[in-house]
């Protein structure tokens, strides 16, 4: 059912689980791939109008790659952490790719057919998403991160605060005040456009 | 620069969170004393507090279109109120005709950007379909058009209504409620099929029921004429896993969609309003996992899953839904019509045609299941599942293991059910499980799960030799492997303990569950109703053993947990009281066990209502206190009554009957009317002897009782024996302190002390309790 896991994941897998958080540098780019490739089997799957939730894809490669593997809760939620920065990723660079083909001087519209399977922004512009939460990064890292765990890797208050290791009252008011700094971040960046 | 301004804004507004808003002027006042600009911007950050609640408030959606129409646009003579959700091919709006607001309807639109030939030929089926449809439980179609720019639109119906699981909730309707309906939902599947339209996408969502209680379907975006030989494959293919979770198993298989699709639909929805819960697991799964559920994955019966089912109606819903819910749809009803007779056959309590071949069909499916490679497979997934991050604590992965094996374990019991029992192939599917378990060998964990099942069953079907060997073995290899997950350990102590109370081994079993509570003592996460089973099981070894001072402390902790839990009126609560209860009538002390059994009667006849096996227990331990307190007449109203439940509920063979007829044997033994006292007695016996194995202790307490009476005939060559047995097996079972032995023992005395061999009827008993 599930393709097994490389040699090479499995053995990082171990060390990792065991305690070695070197290990899992080294497994970031071998998930990412994974997931990549999640990722664009979904998203050419998706019936339009289907809404996926990132949690169901990071739950998948989740599931490929450390299986029944009896793993310790803290590794997971890392686990997650670097799933959720490497959905972001994916996601704004598409948004990024699909504006430039839209403004592409018109000379190669996508086809509509073809739109469809994008995904397409809510009502959150991701890549000034993305830009403001890179500034809120660079001078208050925490809640930029807490920011990015729940809203592009799907986790909750309670495994937010075990990969933060601080309190979950800590994680919903950093949360909300993060979410206030980037609201009023967009809302100037919309007035200055 | 910059960077410590913005650090110390943030500083700022994290404390300010930290204050009730009514005082944070203060706390601005002396934060920003001279600093009015540090002021202005907390304050403009916290001015966003509402509305910050709600953006990026769920995790961001991969695939989700845009709507691109704004509300007031106006199409034909209608104008766009609001959004009131997006289908498959576009946004559905609440619009007003614009020259009678009144009017309301429910405008479909194509967003610009997704006029296709495709999509417009989609369109165009929906609306010939619609038109074409004229019934009460499906939206109307009213119009529909093109906009000025080319976008199609369809117009119709507005209902004003709730989703018919939130209605369900909301007006908290009754199981028959729920069917009824339900049957209005089938009545609309019904006439689409007729018409030779299959639904495809139904959920809740697309129910809605109006405030008069009438259930409306929606949205036939993707239903699709039952026409053979014409179906694109990309259309199959577009549609699926619209809705996973409701979708059938040829759906998600992309194979042809037929009315057993919808059928099949309407089988899960069914399911979600009777039990509260999707079939096969499938509300708290990943979407990739939902595919091979629902294609694999038995559901659980739906009587095992909603606690409150009446009993009357649990074993027709049961074999209803499962017959609806099947993988293959030529096992299912043939039609909607089918399925909608059988279940008002279930409300009228006429006998469902559900059942029919049910017993065949489980059998099947189980030897197909029990092919152990594959079975390997899913307890290994099952496995996998319980690491998903949700699964945060240990004993929640236990926890939804033991779910798993339970669904098995019920599958396979199901073919144990007296009323379908089909002994060969019990046997045989055993057999091979056993068999196939050996091959397997390679993981522990695995074996020892699947033996832990192997053994339940076993001991469920009596045998006793095979249960204990899977048993033991399971909690060896736990033992041997996972003696720190105190969890896993106590459920499989508590198994075996179980079956040592089976074959009357109460030192052994008394053990088994005394280490099982002190693994889950202090177990923190520990659902508190484990903890109540573990007290209770070890309370009834020591109960029937005659150590009743602890026996007693540890019903009473029990039952303060539950009162905690579940509060004075749950059916739980009223199994504490009453085990409670026993106690003190077998320590001797009827008055004070009268009051509770009397609230357990009463918590029982609210939760069950009057004509309910579960009041059987109470009655019968309630006819003992009044027996014990001189009150025969009482006594005996009792104990008839449950007699009477057990017959008409259980039918005239069931082995339940025993009980009744041994307690009504002991009243006519004490009035004096012997010949009916042996009748009551022998018949009593026979029913255990056919049911329990040998040794077993409830045979025992009758042979004795049945000696007495033969004594009291004159017959002490024939009571002797039995006499003598009933002593020996019930002071080897729970020792000689036991109230069950002693009264045995003092029959037996009886016989001895009277040469004649005629002993006073009764004095048994009476007032010895």
């Amino acid at each position: 059912m599930q393709p097994e896991p490389s040699r090479e994941v499995t053995q990082l897998l171990d060390a990792w689980s065991a305690g070695d958080r070197e290990a899992l540098d080294r497994l970031v780019p071998l998930v990412i791939e994974d997931l990549r490739s999640l990722a664009r089997a979904y998203l050419a799957r998706e019936t339009p109008g289907h809404t996926l939730q990132p949690t169901a894809l990071v739950n998948e490669a989740f599931l490929r790659l450390i299986g029944r593997r009896q793993v310790r809760i803290e590794s997971r939620v890392q686990f997650f952490a670097v799933l959720a920065q490497t959905m972001r990723r994916i996601l704004v660079d598409h948004a990024r790719r699909k504006k430039a083909a839209r403004h592409g001087g018109g000379a190669t519209p996508v086809p509509l057919e073809e739109a469809w399977d994008l995904p397409m922004k809510t009502d959150v512009d991701l890549i000034a998403l993305d830009e403001a939460l890179e500034e809120l990064a660079s001078f208050a890292p925490r809640q930029a991160e807490t920011v990015q765990l729940a809203y592009f890797g799907g986790l909750t208050f309670d495994e937010i605060a075990l990969a933060l290791e601080v309190s979950p009252v800590t994680v919903k008011r950093d949360l909300k005040a993060a979410k206030m700094w980037l609201l009023k971040e967009l809302e100037n960046r919309d007035a200055g456009a | 620069m910059r960077t410590d301004r913005r650090v110390h804004v943030l500083a700022l507004l994290d404390e300010a969170l930290q204050t009730p808003p009514e005082a944070r002027p203060a706390l601005l006042d002396s934060a920003c004393r001279d600093d009015a600009e540090l002021r202005r911007e907390v304050e403009s950050l916290l001015d966003l507090e509402d509305k910050a609640d709600g953006f990026l408030a769920d995790p961001v959606p991969v695939a989700v279109p845009g709507t691109g129409v704004a509300a007031g646009t106006r199409i034909g003579p209608y104008r766009l109120v609001e959004l009131l959700g997006r289908g498959g091919m576009g946004a559905v709006y609440r619009a007003v005709r614009e020259d009678d607001f009144t009017k309301q309807v429910a405008i479909k639109l194509v967003q610009r950007e997704r006029v296709s030939p495709f999509v417009l030929r989609r369109f165009h089926e929906e609306r010939q379909i619609l038109a074409r449809f004229e019934h009460s439980n499906i939206a109307r179609l009213l119009d529909g058009g093109t906009t000025e720019d080319g976008q199609p639109y369809l117009v119709m119906e507005h209902v004003e209504g709730v989703p018919i699981d939130r209605y369900c909730a909301e007006r908290q309707l009754t199981v028959p409620q729920r069917l009824e309906l339900c049957l209005q939902v089938a009545s609309a599947l019904a006439y689409a099929h007729q018409n030779l339209v299959v639904h495809r996408d139904l959920k809740p969502a697309n129910i809605l029921v109006t405030a008069e209680g009438i259930p409306k379907l929606l949205d036939f975006g993707i239903a699709k004429l039952v026409d053979p030989g014409d179906e694109p494959a990309s259309a199959a293919t577009l549609d699926r896993m619209m809705t996973p979770q409701y979708a059938s198993p040829e759906q998600v298989r992309n194979e042809p969609v037929t009315p057993a699709s919808d059928l099949y639909s309407f089988g899960v929805l069914l399911y979600q309003l009777l039990t509260g819960r999707l079939p096969c697991g499938l509300d708290t799964c990943t979407l990739l996992e939902a595919v091979r559920l629902i294609c694999d994955e038995e559901p659980l019966r739906p009587s095992s899953m909603a606690g409150d089912l009446p009993r009357g109606l649990a074993g027709d819903v049961d074999a209803i839904l499962l017959k609806t819910l099947r993988k293959e749809p030529n096992r299912r009803y043939p039609s909607m019509e089918h399925l909608i007779e059988d279940i008002r056959r279930c409300l009228a309590g006429y006998p469902v045609l559900a059942h029919k071949g049910t017993a065949l069909y489980r059998a099947r499916k189980l030897i197909g299941r029990h092919r152990w490679g594959a079975a390997a497979a899913l307890v290994a997934l099952v496995l996998a599942g319980g690491f998903l991050l949700r699964e945060q604590h240990r004993w929640r992965a236990e926890q939804q293991r033991t779910e798993r094996t339970i669904t098995v374990l019920q599958g396979l019991l199901g073919l144990a059910d007296p009323d379908q029992r089909d002994d060969a192939t019990v046997i045989q599917v055993l057999d091979r499980a056993h068999r196939d378990l050996a091959e397997l060998g390679a993981d522990p964990e695995i074996r020892a799960e699947l033996l832990g099942i192997l053994g339940s069953i076993h001991r469920k079907l009596g045998h006793g030799e095979a249960a204990r060997a899977a048993l033991a073995e399971s909690l060896a290899i736990w033992r041997e492997r996972h003696p720190e997950d105190r969890l896993g350990m106590a459920i499989r102590l508590n198994n075996l303990g179980a079956l040592d109370l089976d074959q009357g081994l109460s030192r052994k079993a008394e053990a088994l569950f005394r280490e099982a509570l002190a693994l889950r003592e202090g177990l923190d996460g520990l659902p508190p109703e484990d903890l109540v089973v573990s007290l209770n099981n070890l309370a009834t070894v020591l109960l029937y053993r005659g150590e009743f001072g602890e026996a007693e402390a540890l019903y009473r902790r029990g039952l303060a947990i539950r009162l905690h839990q579940f509060g004075p009126d749950d059916p739980r609560v009223s199994v504490s009281l009453r085990s409670l209860a026993a106690v003190l009538y077998y320590r001797g002390d009827a008055a004070a066990a009268e009051p509770l059994l009397r609230d357990a009667l009463r918590i029982r006849l609210a939760a069950y209502g009057p004509e309910n096996t579960e009041l059987a227990p109470v009655l019968d331990l309630l006819g003992n206190v009044r027996f014990a307190e001189g009150d025969l007449v009482e006594a005996e109203a009792l104990y008839r009554q449950a007699y009477d439940l057990r017959r008409q509920r259980l039918g005239e063979e069931h082995v339940d009957l025993a009980k009744s007829e041994r307690n009504l044997a002991e009243i006519r033994l004490t009035e004096g009317n012997l010949p009916e006292a042996r009748r009551l007695a022998e018949s009593a016996l026979a029913r255990l002897r056919k049911a329990r194995i040998p040794a077993d202790w409830h045979i025992a307490d009758v042979e004795s009782i049945l000696g007495a009476v033969l004594a009291a005939q004159g017959r002490p060559a024939e009571a002797e024996p039995l006499l003598r047995d009933g002593y020996e097996t019930l002071a080897r079972t729970w020792g000689e302190r036991a109230t069950l032995t002693r009264d045995a023992k003092r029959r037996l005395a009886d016989l001895d002390h009277s040469p004649s061999g005629r002993t006073i009827p009764g004095s048994t008993s009476i007032g010895t309790r």
